[in-house]
């Protein structure tokens, strides 16, 4: 206890004190502190807390995860306080809940990390026209004001314009900023196949459904008819959350066998029961010629029907001599290719064991499985095909089921299943609405592909596909959304592009990869903060989500970001948005239809009435539709029930199937095309040529590139392949700052039980990957459940350089991921090779124990 | 024998809200922002560090003033840019971010298993603030839990105090110890359910001295404020005749 008493009496020290005290006070009270509590506006003292349950409201949860599912949050004085999910009606098969997984019940801790984005701020030594860019990355900060920020771009968007011109700017991602920039000239933007691979490019000029344009399989009630179901490289338990296992679930459960083909025992190949094929990652091409060549060999039309000849006669091109498309050498047939008449390499199921890893006893039994089962589903993710050359893939793999006759009808089907319609393709039996703002064209035409991007920052030219070569002098990057440098290949090339140009700009919620290479980060609300917004998902339902909280710290929504910029540009922010988001949000819902019992014909979801548009303060006009619009955001989702035998059932290809002349396929020849002339031609204006058939080349940096001697299998430099499965912890790079969701899944590589032994390592063990692009750790997890010589690197950790020895601490993927732009420009995330060794410094901590972004100055 | 309650005038008695004021205006200036010129320089002119009350009570203020004192011996940052930019850095780096916020001065960062922000312990601080009519200017921007707003709440609590003092109302005396309890509530409930652990991790990673002393100055003041509000609430305080 100090003597308070006699403090207080000691006259003399509190008089010398007191002077010094309040004279102090009386100096300092003119000297302004910008923040601190005010007198609050409306008078509201001693208020106790509202009592009661408080309300579930509809929640977006808005992210690139592959699924959309129905996210609600209990909200009680204005406070978030618990998550759920689907429990507006009960779960059935035909009527499946749409249940959300752990991220989305995570949502809470990424709106409310304490590591958000809260203010504008502005890299210290920055300057018009770069200050110190080598410091990007490593720079100090300053918390700037809204106004400061948006001055500072406008006047470097006219500067860096009027020096470089418009073409030197570079915006990625798409949205608001584009707008912007569009107003006053336009910009350089850049494109990839990023998550479909090859699909992308390929699909039109094939005629066959890249899986989300376009649907390929049939839809999930027709799927339980299937008899055999192939995943290949596949694992819906991992990239498809939401209802898609469940789908496939009722297939096994109607008696369907399943087998897996993928360099990993997958969690969905566990829980389907599955038969594992292990494979090497880019090699499913030479697996499914392996494959065909068995079909052809043991083909007998009466006694072992396994090639479907009328299919492939009636509604392909370029399977054999035949039937190939005029003016074309016709011993550039598939047949003979496979047959290996003119090459003199028969591609038989030794010859694919070599290059994928499968034994060939085992692709002869594929062969008579898929070629002798009269029901199967041939179902692939996009995975295979994100790969270095990788559009023969896509088209042996349609091949196959053609071949086959997997294709448009009940139970057969050979495509794409992934992503929102994993599983479950067919049209949306539900559409939102537009949001009503207009389309702000680009002037500037220069688009470059994301394997070239950091090139063409750093040497000043690109390939213009279908044209040819460019000059491009980028001098100003502003990523609107996207985590570019984080998820695209070549994370090391990156960052040296980043510390070139003179300026850069990024918008973003918490630190990510390229926020933190920029100069001037801008603070943007997450979904929670805005209005609200219309959401398809798989083909039978529409989410609604409404605001949850207001904006939080000095976060603004990418609309009004572009409509300061705009403003301070000298341009009318009024013609880009000529309504406000909440009319935006009110035109989704006005405009969302729902399918009629036929199956064909659409009306409106929503009934509004007067007194709604009144209520909202919107323009709109009342309309009858199939429920109420507060019963609609109440509930937040529409879903159309399914049953066996409905109207709404899909056959993909079945026009097509019913009546080729009249309902033809997207191709040149409006049939399924085995011999594609387009692909070859538009190969020609791009980076390399690809034939016109499926042939068989080596990827760059694939399998065959681990070895320095192919013929004396003599291994090189980087001996084990590597790729980047999906990882539940977050949505690509989304996520990845969630404490608790990296506790769950701890993020390790997986290693093959005999490579790790022949290494010396064991789980837990801290190892590094290296090869000439870049170094990364990782803790190991040593697994039975690997295709050896292969290693998993989970994709979208959060790049954590150390500046001294360049090594990344995070795993992250893209430092491995060269950039090789091959074929039409698909970029090959899935075919890296690199080094394994154990790593010698300090041991990696788990990586939830970390603070949030760590940089040492 | 029960012990006579000792008793003291108002006016008296003032003169610890003043040394209060005194102190936690200068806590509430350096925690809730960056540091201004204009602001340091009375600071440093006014040699305002040698006059922060307790420094006899307390070791830890006293050794916390003697680590600012040693910064400011050698760093002149009302003439040195440099120097007044690297306390500048030191704040943002710690409190703001970008990068991974060093010493998160929200309340809730440390009481909360979950960690998360504008939940429940925020919105409790901000029925407090509501009580007196407060909310933060930063409304919805900044969480309320925040390390100076909540010493700015003090702050104020402690000038209703000063003012109830100087008011000579005949029910001032009740008016003050109420305030006092409610103000020894709340730096035991929030501020110092805190405080150590923002205090700690400040002294691992400012990278000056001055706010290694300041965090040091902050944690003891808060313990040897909640004892001196422990011992006015104990004694008498008698109106002003």
């Amino acid at each position: 206890m100090i003597d308070l008493i006699n403090k207080i009496k000691d006259f003399k020290l509190t008089r010398r004190s007191f002077i010094g005290w309040t004279s102090a006070a009386a100096a300092t009270v003119a000297v302004p502190v910008s923040r601190g509590l005010v007198a609050k506006a409306e008078v509201n003292k001693g208020a106790e807390a509202t009592n009661g349950e408080g309300v579930w409201k509809t929640a977006a949860c808005w992210h690139n995860c592959g699924s959309r599912c129905l996210n609600k949050v209990l909200v009680k004085d204005g406070v978030v306080i618990r998550q759920k999910t689907d429990d507006t009606h009960q779960d059935s098969p035909d009527f499946p809940q749409q249940r959300g997984c752990l991220r989305g019940r995570s949502q809470r801790h990424q709106v409310f990390n304490a590591d958000r984005l809260k203010y504008p701020m502005k890299r210290k030594h920055w300057q018009p026209g770069g200050g110190k860019k080598e410091l990007r990355g490593k720079d100090q900060w300053v918390r700037i004001s809204w106004e400061e920020a948006i001055d500072h771009i406008a006047s470097e968007t006219k500067r860096i314009s009027s020096k470089y011109g418009n073409e030197s700017i570079w915006v990625s991602g798409g949205g608001d900023i584009k707008n912007a920039m569009a107003t006053v000239g336009g910009y350089t933007s850049s494109d990839g196949t990023i998550s479909w691979g090859a699909w992308l490019y390929t699909y039109e000029m094939l005629g066959v459904g890249e899986g989300l344009y376009v649907q390929g399989i049939n839809d999930r009630v027709d799927l339980r008819n299937s008899q055999l179901i192939v995943l290949w490289g596949a694992n819906p338990a991992w990239s498809t959350m939401g209802s898609a296992t469940y789908n496939y679930l009722q297939a096994k459960k109607a008696g369907a066998r399943f087998i897996t083909i993928d360099p990993l025992y997958t969690d969905s190949a566990n829980v389907f029961g599955a038969e594992w094929v292990p494979i090497r990652p880019g090699t499913d091409h030479a697996l499914a010629l392996g494959i065909m060549h068995t079909l052809l060999e043991e083909d007998d039309p009466i006694t072992n029907p396994l090639v479907k000849w009328d299919f492939l006669n009636k509604y392909t091109v370029g399977f054999d001599a035949d039937h190939m498309p005029a003016g074309v050498d016709k011993k550039e047939n598939f047949k003979d290719y496979i047959l290996g008449t003119y090459d003199k390499q028969p591609k038989t199921a030794e010859w694919a064991s070599e290059i994928c890893g499968v034994n060939a006893s085992t692709i002869r039994y594929l062969a008579r499985e898929i070629g002798g089962t009269e029901r199967v589903a041939l179902l692939t993710g996009w995975a295979p095909a994100r790969i270095n050359n990788g559009e023969g893939w896509v088209q042996a793999f349609s091949t196959l089921g053609m071949m086959t006759g997997h294709m448009g009808s009940s139970g057969n089907m050979t495509g794409v299943s992934c992503w929102e319609y994993a599983g479950n393709n067919g049209p949306a039996l539900l559409t939102p609405g537009g949001s009503g703002l207009p389309e702000i064209p680009n002037a500037i035409t220069n688009v470059i592909n994301e394997n070239q991007i950091f090139d063409a920052v750093l040497k000043g030219k690109y390939l213009q596909k279908g044209e040819g070569e460019r000059n491009v002098n980028i001098q100003f990057i502003y990523h609107g959304y996207n985590a570019v440098l984080q998820t695209r290949s070549n994370i090391m090339r990156g960052i040296e592009a980043h510390r070139k140009v003179e300026f850069i700009v990024t918008n973003a919620y918490a630190l990510t990869t390229t926020a933190k290479y920029s100069d001037i980060v801008l603070p943007v609300t997450t979904e929670w903060e805005r209005e609200g917004a219309v959401r398809e998902g798989n083909r039978e339902i529409l989410i609604a989500w409404s605001k949850i909280v207001d904006p939080l710290y000095e976060a603004k929504s990418d609309q009004e970001i572009a409509k300061l910029l705009i403003k301070k540009l000298g341009k009318n922010p009024e013609e880009i948005y000529p309504i406000d988001e909440k009319q935006q949000f009110f035109n989704q819902l006005a405009g969302s239809t729902v399918v009629k019992e036929n199956g064909k014909d659409f009306e409106p979801l929503c009934t509004i009435t007067a007194k709604d548009i009144q209520e909202w303060g919107v323009k709109g006009t009342p309309q009858q539709g199939r429920i109420g619009l507060k019963e609609f955001l109440d509930v937040g989702i529409y879903q159309v029930p399914r049953k066996k035998g409905d109207n709404l059932g899909f056959i993909a290809y079945k026009d097509f199937i019913d009546d080729p002349v009249k309902n033809p396929v997207s191709s040149e020849s409006g049939k399924f095309e085995i011999y594609c002339k387009a692909i070859n031609e538009a190969s020609k204006k791009a980076f390399t040529e690809i034939a016109p058939i499926p042939k068989y080349e080596p990827r760059t940096e694939g399998y065959e590139s681990t070895f320095s001697d192919w013929k004396k299998k003599k291994k090189g430099k980087y001996p084990f392949q590597v790729f980047n499965p999906h990882y539940l912890r977050r949505s690509h790079s989304t996520f990845d700052n969630v404490p608790q969701l990296r506790e769950a899944w701890p993020n390790p590589v997986y290693l093959s039980r005999s490579d790790a032994d022949e290494k010396g390592i064991k789980t837990g063990d801290t190892v590094m990957l290296s090869n000439e692009y870049g170094k990364t750790l990782r803790p190991a997890l040593v697994v039975e459940t690997l295709m050896p010589g292969t290693i998993a690197l989970p994709h979208g950790s959060w790049v954590d350089l150390d500046e001294k020895d360049k090594v990344d601490r995070a795993g992250a993927d893209n430092m491995l991921v060269g950039f090789v732009p091959t074929g039409l420009g698909t970029s090959g995330y899935n075919t890296a090779r690199c080094n394994l060794e154990k790593w010698e410094g300090k041991p990696l901590e788990e990586d939830y124990k970390w603070d949030q972004r760590i940089i040492k100055f | 024998m029960e012990a006579v309650k000792q008793s003291l005038p108002v006016k008296d008695i003032v003169n610890v809200f003043f040394a209060r004021e005194f102190a936690y205006d200068i806590l509430r200036r350096f925690f809730i922002e960056e540091p201004s010129k204009e602001y340091i320089k009375e600071f440093i002119q006014r040699n305002m560090i040698d006059q922060f009350p307790f420094q006899d009570e307390s070791d830890g203020i006293r050794e916390g003033v003697q680590v600012m004192k040693k910064y400011l011996s050698q760093h002149d940052p009302i003439h040195i840019d440099n120097h007044f930019e690297d306390l500048h850095w030191d704040y943002t780096r710690m409190f703001i971010g970008p990068f991974e916020i060093l010493a998160q001065p929200w309340e809730s960062v440390y009481v909360r298993k979950d960690k998360l922000l504008f939940q429940k312990t925020t919105m409790d601080v901000r029925k407090v603030y509501e009580k007196y009519g407060f909310q933060t200017a930063d409304f919805n921007i900044e969480p309320d839990d925040h390390v100076g707003l909540e010493l700015d709440f003090v702050y104020r609590l402690n000038q209703l105090c000063i003012q109830a003092g100087k008011s000579e109302r005949p029910d001032a005396s009740k008016e003050i110890n109420y305030l006092l309890k409610e103000q020894q509530r709340f730096i035991n409930d929030h501020l110092l359910a805190f405080i150590p652990m923002l205090a700690e991790k400040v002294a691992t990673h400012a990278e000056t001295d001055f706010f290694r002393g300041l965090a040091k100055i902050l944690e003891h003041f808060l313990q040897m404020d909640s004892k001196v509000l422990q011992e006015l609430l104990n004694i008498e305080i008698i109106q002003d005749k």
